[in-house]
């Protein structure tokens, strides 16, 4: 082990892992946005229309929060194909995949924030003649997603985590970078240097998840005092 | 909380249909299905001008990224760009996870795959191949210092080997999902070899590396594997036997290409070109 090997190892660690981190972002980016949209409309359903969508809504979040990520994954990306004869790209399944998992989670975190926003507030909404929906966008959502940001900032950070599952389907992200620059390493006989990909990618995933837990929650709960909620 | 009116009520309801759609319509965003049967898949590659070739990039030597070009070099890759000559086409490469390979080729997101993949009779059953480009053998690889301390040169046959170990109590270890794996659990389960003493490796590096720890006392690899790791550790061979052939899969039924594939890879073999490039990739001789 020698100095200039260590440098040249970390030097193609981040050539090689420079090229999966836009394709993790990618990932998260569209997991997040399915899972936002989903989520926010069944935890809205799930409290102000009530039956039958309100069981809908739970039997959605009871499925996909008691199974392993890994079998939504596999469920869509060969599931899928066989149920409609048209094949899925790895891209949109693991998206979908990830989307569909997140929605669960995101759907109880913002249901949470919706019914922690008093009941008073609505009647006294509806008191100076708003409608239902009037009240629902302009004064319970505004407070209800200022509540749920340090859930919704943790959820953030696990879908980061889960979006190295993506490498399973052969997308070329940070996993995947991490695992093919090994199998560069084992061809030039750097042997003793196999562990420093997967420390380098550690790394990178930890410098994303790391402000948002740290800070973002943080901001968010300071946010929440600051405006009484 | 109050009870909407039936407008809001409808509204949010479609608003959730509509996200629901997009979703769904999200999972179509796929590349074009399969080539249309009136023209054959040799066809279409011929007028585009290139090969969708499907590979798992890990695995060296057979295939791996070169460090400094950043382009899928190996053995594999080798024999690939013969074969895309002789076509008259270029390679478009695509690195697929190895597990994902055969999914993705039936998908019709490539043409062909070549990733050291052996011809094991499942994948005959369901997949399109080309004649075999070369053939792995199946070795059991012990440490040097092991092999002298009980005594071993070889073995006569593989359950020589397995009932050895189990009267010695000695573990071995596999590279999982490998048809090694199931060779040795095969035997395993025909003798009595207790499960507990047979250890599966996601990769080959930590196997190796339990191997010069004594913690397993045995490898069951492919030969250019083994080869690979002995200049890492000294390691003696003990037993031997032909594998599965490697391979080029395509989906079944695609004839014309099939035969344009096999037509290179005959001419490889016969050119002794095939020779070559195992001496150029260090792996043992076809």
């Amino acid at each position: 082990m020698s100095a200039s090997e260590v440098a040249y190892v970390l030097y193609l660690s981040f050539i090689f892992l420079a090229k999966g981190i836009p394709v993790t972002l990618a990932v998260t980016a569209a997991s997040i946005s399915i899972g936002f949209a989903l989520g926010l409309s069944m935890a809205v359903a799930r409290v102000f229309i009530g039956f039958p969508i309100s069981g809908l809504v739970e039997a959605y979040e009871k499925f996909f929060r008691g199974v392993p990520d890994l079998v939504i994954i596999f469920l869509i990306y060969f599931g899928l194909p066989a149920l409609t004869g048209r094949p899925i790209a790895p891209f949109p399944a693991i998206s979908l995949a990830l989307g569909l998992r997140s929605a669960a989670y995101q759907s109880q975190i913002f249901r949470g924030a919706l019914e922690a926003v008093t009941r008073d507030q609505m009647d006294a909404a509806l008191s100076v003649g708003m409608r239902v929906h009037q009240a629902i966008t302009h004064i319970i959502l505004p407070q209800a997603l200022r509540i749920s940001l340090p859930g919704w900032a943790s959820e953030f950070a696990v879908v980061i985590k889960d979006s190295s599952y993506a490498f399973l389907l052969g997308l070329m992200d940070l996993m995947r970078s991490a695992e093919l620059l090994r199998a560069s390493l084992l061809a030039m006989g750097l042997i003793e240097y196999l562990i420093i990909p997967y420390a380098i990618a550690a790394l990178i995933y930890f410098a994303f998840t790391f402000p948002i837990s740290r800070y973002l929650a943080s901001w968010a709960v300071r946010k929440r005092v600051e405006l009484g909620l | 909380m109050g009870a909407l009116e039936p407008k809001t009520k409808a509204a949010i309801i479609i608003t959730i249909i509509i996200i629901g759609a997009v979703a769904y319509v999200a999972g179509y965003f796929t590349p074009k299905p399969g080539p249309a049967p009136a023209k054959s898949l040799y066809d279409i590659i011929k007028e585009r001008g290139y090969i969708v070739v499907g590979t798992s990039a890990d695995y060296p030597p057979f295939e791996y990224i070169n460090e400094t070009t950043g382009e899928i070099v190996g053995f594999d890759a080798d024999v690939m760009n013969y074969i895309a000559d002789k076509l008259g086409v270029s390679i478009k490469w695509k690195d697929i996870a190895f597990d994902s390979l055969i999914p993705t080729l039936k998908a019709g997101d490539i043409d062909v795959i070549i990733a050291a993949m052996e011809l094991t009779p499942e994948r005959a059953a369901e997949l399109g191949y080309s004649t075999p480009y070369y053939t792995t053998k199946r070795v059991v690889v012990v440490l040097k210092s092991f092999a002298q301390a009980q005594g071993i040169t070889a073995f006569e046959s593989f359950e020589d080997f397995m009932s050895f170990f189990k009267d010695h109590g000695f573990k071995i270890g596999v590279q999982s999902g490998t048809t090694h794996e199931d060779r040795v659990m095969g035997a395993a389960s025909k003798f009595g070899f207790p499960s507990a003493n047979i250890v599966s490796y996601p990769k080959a590096d930590t196997m190796f590396m339990d191997l010069s720890a004594n913690k397993i006392q045995a490898v069951v690899v492919d030969e250019a594997t083994a080869v690979e790791w002995s200049e890492q550790y000294d390691l003696v061979t003990v037993y031997k036997e032909p594998g599965y052939p490697l391979v080029i899969f395509m989906r079944k039924g695609e004839i014309e290409l099939q035969d344009a594939i096999n037509a290179a890879i005959l001419e490889m073999l016969a050119k002794g070109v095939v020779a070559d490039l195992a001496a150029k990739w260090g792996i043992p001789p076809p």
